[in-house]
């Protein structure tokens, strides 16, 4: 396990070291100083009065300030879920590909590591920058906003965990792809397309019904039923961010089974490295 | 090593590799099965409507109450109004059950019974109308088999000079109120279209078909029936058509106000007494109760502190009722907000959600005030 | 006895495994080698001869299509082993934004060494790249990404050195440090393999060799079994001798001229035929023994191959076990392919 970890940080060692990353982690730490300086909530008595952005005042109705906030921490959440999968589909469309480059990963498995400790390793690895990305961004908002109207709340940092497990569904099928063909482009190209389908997945009872019931129906039933349901995760984790109750068992449910689905497709890429030659 | 090693060896080495496939195709086969439905269930969030503005429906039902009216010459003894016009003045649409409100320190609430008739505010509301007539209008019912709190259309609490009143409108025949009331009615009087009947208690005056107004004092009751006959001039209207929409609309005083708010906040409720002048609500009673209300306070900063102190309270006892476990007031004060008017204005608006038994209760309590005031003064 | 690599009937066939489509690559055919322990075997061959694939095998990142790989007595697939095995592959690729301590570290986690601080500037300063420490690898030139690579396979003191062209792209005065690293390594008992085009290289610092051709085993057998025996002379007179006289006693002209070369290995004939010429009034100016070096060895073997006698020379076993010998004695099929060229 211990092996799995070493890649794993590797991963992330290289990760801080990419442009992208660099410019993504820059870019949230912008943004949240930018916003901690110019926004100006008045709250009194836990009710929002004023709020001012660069000065310009920007009030409507006065209202509880936590309900006032809830649309912008459903905003947040959204942002961080899609935002964060189209952000991560591209810049860690090229981590498998590199791992599994020439003159890199015969020397990788000269080491002391097996062949799925080094797909375990990066799965675990991207999971984490995922998931460290979407904390950073939740965690500076809720405090920027936490300091700004003295409403703490967890919900968007459970909702950036959760944006991290739907990565992993979709990262489980980038890494498996690159097993099969060592390109950054299909690897994104791949992420993006599951991507696409649990979007699809998510209102497939409505979409079932376009078809006429038959074989058509049956192929879209049965292909839609394997595919993570990502928007339903996104209004759960927008749900969980702006402190909205909702049904625990079936969340749970879904991200056990959207977990499942990336992990299934990470022991795809296991199978086919196994069988691999470098 | 020989051929037959090195097969076993391959062989072993194929099942090893396989075991990674028939894994994935499991967990992704669980997987489906725990995403099978799908959905995350979601408690429905508190619907409410507020009633902000006139809806297509609300403009239809005004419209159909308008009726032309023509000044009707003064009654006998009453001081004819001066005029060089010699020409028939034109009749003005008005309607007249909003005119019979009009005075100058009157505040008015009107319920829309016929819109709720069988929900259990509307239970209560014909209940605290049956309250002063019970008996009276169960013998009608028996004697001639016609039951007014059916036929009941609007309700009208009011408060006059100090005095509480009450107008009813719907569908009552005359006929009926003269059979039923010969027995207990002291004093038969006719006055324009009405005829007031002297009871026991208090006085009932029946206007046409269409109005039972009840009344503290007969001078009440016709002052109230001279407005309603165009005899008097509406002056100081609390209501007028264009502000009929919703369930329930009235204009509060500021102790009806202060009252209403004394149950959420006594501090917040005795800041208000000091800051406001009059308030108008329009309320939507169709469920819970979606309340919108314009406040008038005494100057544009009284309007300002006023609007931050109704917001806060709001929101303190939102917290109050969370932390009492009173999840549905909570999530409904979720919705309640304060809009303040522009810059200099000392209007502004609130808009509230309360259960609708928050609403049913505060009917009985002010009916029963209403029954304790008659007592009062029968006694 | 036991070996530090042990290959038996290692035979590897890439491609057309998809519907028996495609061309088959037959890289490796039965091939075996031993390496014994604690000395250094080089692995020569020219371009595509199977001698990558070979190291490949070894290390368990390519997979025998038959035959059987024993490394410092276990599987090359057992975390066991590789922990005992550093690899310097022939293209290494290092991440760009690293310094060579953090690349060192990395692989000092996967190999689970203790104190890696200290070892990772050991190793640094072993290759001479202690005082670049700080820099990003990927301003690094060719030489000095191989000397970290160098580094990197000597993480950990390892038994086993795979080396893929350790001195591909290392300039003179940094292939002295290498080749010292790796006398120093043979010194303290690891067993070094080595792969490189670089010939001299190989067979200044290799105690065994082996050569590899299509695939196929041409020979193997220690460094003075295979290069250096003798196999004539050659000489430089003053004035041109004799022709016909040249001729009669063993001399020919040299293709490269102005030498004289004269084969056999019997000293005696040479000396008379050398007095006679001497008596014609042709001064010697210069003597040169000619032995066989790696690069002719390698030359007949391909020589060997072209001729078409020559399908698969006798492997010639290491010394260690009493049974060595050199091409001609175990391979005369070379001499015969040589004499038909």
């Amino acid at each position: 396990m211990m092996r799995v970890f070493a890649v794993a940080l590797d991963l992330l060692y290289e990760a801080a070291r990419r442009r992208w990353f660099l410019a993504l982690g820059g870019a949230i730490t912008l943004f949240l100083i930018g916003l901690a300086l110019s926004l100006q909530l008045d709250v009194v008595e836990g009710t929002l009065a004023a709020t001012r952005l660069f000065g310009d005042d920007i009030s409507g109705p006065m209202q509880a300030v936590d309900v006032v906030l809830r649309p912008l921490y459903r905003a947040c959440a959204y942002v961080i879920f899609f935002g964060g999968i189209v952000f991560g589909t591209l810049a860690c469309a090229d981590f498998a590909p590199s791992l599994l480059s020439p003159g890199r990963i015969e020397h990788l498995l000269s080491l002391p590591v097996r062949r799925v400790e080094l797909i375990a390793g990066t799965f675990l690895g991207v999971l984490t920058i995922a998931i460290i990305g979407g904390l950073y961004g939740a965690l500076g908002f809720t405090v920027v906003l936490g300091v700004k109207s003295g409403i703490w709340t967890m919900g968007p940092l459970y909702s950036a965990v959760l944006a991290g497990i739907g990565f992993s569904a979709i990262y489980g099928a980038m890494l498996a792809a690159a097993t099969f063909v060592r390109s950054a482009a299909l690897s994104a190209a791949v992420g993006a397309g599951v991507l696409l389908a649990g979007i699809i997945s998510s209102f497939r009872a409505d979409l079932a019904s376009l078809f006429n019931p038959g074989i058509w129906r049956g192929i879209f039933e049965a292909f839609t039923a394997l595919m993570p349901r990502f928007v339903t995760l996104a209004q759960a984790s927008a749900d969980i961010a702006a402190s909205a109750p909702l049904s625990m068992g079936a969340l749970l449910r879904l991200l056990l089974g959207m977990l499942l689905f990336g992990v299934s497709m990470t022991f795809v890429a296991a199978w086919r490295i196994e069988r691999m030659d470098f | 090593m020989s051929p037959q090693r090195q097969h076993q060896q391959d062989s072993a080495k194929r099942v090893r590799g396989s075991i990674w496939l028939v894994c994935a195709v499991l967990l992704l086969v669980g997987g489906a099965l725990l995403m099978w439905d799908g959905r995350i269930e979601r408690p429905d969030p508190p619907r409410v409507e507020f009633p902000r503005r006139m809806t297509d429906e609300h403009l239809e039902r005004a419209n159909v109450r308008l009726v032309p009216m023509a000044p009707l010459p003064p009654m006998p003894g009453q001081e004819e109004e001066e005029t060089d016009d010699l020409e028939q003045p034109e009749p003005v649409y008005r309607d007249p059950f909003l005119d019979a409100l009009a005075g100058a320190s009157s505040g008015a609430v009107v319920m829309e019974v016929s819109a709720f008739r069988h929900s259990p505010l509307g239970n209560r509301v014909v209940s605290c109308v049956q309250g002063p007539l019970r008996e009276m209008l169960d013998e009608i019912h028996e004697a001639t088999g016609i039951d007014f709190i059916e036929d009941l259309d609007r309700v009208a609490i009011f408060v006059d000079g100090g005095l509480p009143g009450m107008l009813v409108s719907g569908h009552f025949p005359r006929g009926a109120w003269d059979e039923a009331l010969k027995d207990v009615s002291v004093v038969t009087e006719r006055h324009g279209d009405a005829v007031i009947y002297e009871l026991v208690q208090e006085p009932v005056a029946v206007w046409r078909d269409q109005f039972v107004l009840f009344g503290e004092n007969e001078e009440q009751i016709r002052r109230r029936i001279d407005l309603l006959e165009g005899r008097a001039t509406p002056e100081n209207r609390p209501l007028s058509p264009e502000h009929t929409y919703g369930e329930m609309y009235g204009a509060l005083t500021k102790e009806m106000l202060v009252e209403l708010l004394a149950s959420l906040d006594p501090d917040l409720a005795r800041q208000t007494e000091e800051l406001l002048t009059s308030a108008r609500f329009n309320l939507s009673a169709s469920g819970d109760v979606g309340l919108v209300g314009a406040l008038e306070a005494t100057s544009p900063e009284a309007a300002a502190d006023l609007s931050r102190l109704l917001a806060g309270g709001l929101s303190v006892a939102r917290t109050a009722a969370r932390r009492h476990g009173d999840e549905k007031f909570a999530d409904l004060l979720e919705l309640a907000r304060v809009i303040p008017g522009g810059r200099g204005d000392s209007l502004f608006r609130i808009e509230l959600a309360l259960p609708e038994t928050y609403l049913e209760e505060w009917v009985s309590n002010f009916c029963a005030k209403l029954e304790a005031g008659s007592d009062e003064e029968r006694f | 006895m036991s070996f530090a690599i042990r290959a038996t009937g290692l035979s590897k066939v890439y491609g057309g495994s998809v519907f028996r489509l495609g061309r088959s690559i037959r890289a490796l055919d039965e091939v075996d080698i031993r390496v014994p322990p604690g000395l250094v075997f080089g692995l020569v061959g020219l371009n595509g001869a199977g001698k990558t694939t070979f190291i490949k095998a070894v290390l368990g990142v390519v997979r025998p299509t038959s035959g059987d790989v024993k490394v410092l007595g276990g599987s090359p697939e057992e975390i066991s082993v590789r922990r005992r095995i550093g690899y310097l592959p022939e293209r290494l690729y290092l991440p760009g934004a690293w310094t060579p301590p953090a690349f060192l570290a990395s692989i000092a986690r996967i190999k689970g060494l203790k104190r890696p601080k200290e070892e990772i500037d050991r190793q640094l300063s072993r290759v001479d790249l202690l005082a670049d420490a700080g820099r990003r690898v990927g301003g690094f030139s060719k030489g000095m990404r191989q000397r970290l690579g160098l580094a990197a396979a000597l993480l950990g003191s390892p038994e086993l050195l795979v080396l893929d062209e350790p001195t591909d792209g290392i300039d003179p005065l940094g292939r002295v440090t290498v080749r010292n690293i790796l006398m120093e390594e043979r010194r303290r008992g690891a067993t070094v393999f080595l792969n490189s085009h670089m010939l001299s290289e190989i067979e200044k610092i290799s105690d065994h060799l082996a050569v590899l051709h299509r695939g196929r085993l041409m020979c193997q057998g220690s460094v003075e079994s295979l290069c250096d025996s003798l196999e004539g002379w050659r000489v430089r007179f003053l004035d041109p001798p004799p022709a016909q006289l040249a001729k009669t006693v063993g001399f020919a002209l040299d293709e490269k001229g102005p030498w004289w070369r004269f084969e056999g290995t019997d000293a005696g004939t040479f000396n008379s035929g050398l007095a006679a010429l001497h008596e014609a009034g042709a001064n010697v100016v210069e003597v040169v023994p000619v032995g066989r070096d790696l690069e002719s060895l390698l030359a007949r073997v391909v020589d060997s191959v072209r001729g078409g006698k020559q399908e698969r020379p006798a492997n010639v076993e290491p010394g260690i076990e009493g049974r060595d010998h050199d091409l001609e004695s175990s391979g005369a099929s070379v001499q015969d392919g040589e004499e038909a060229a």
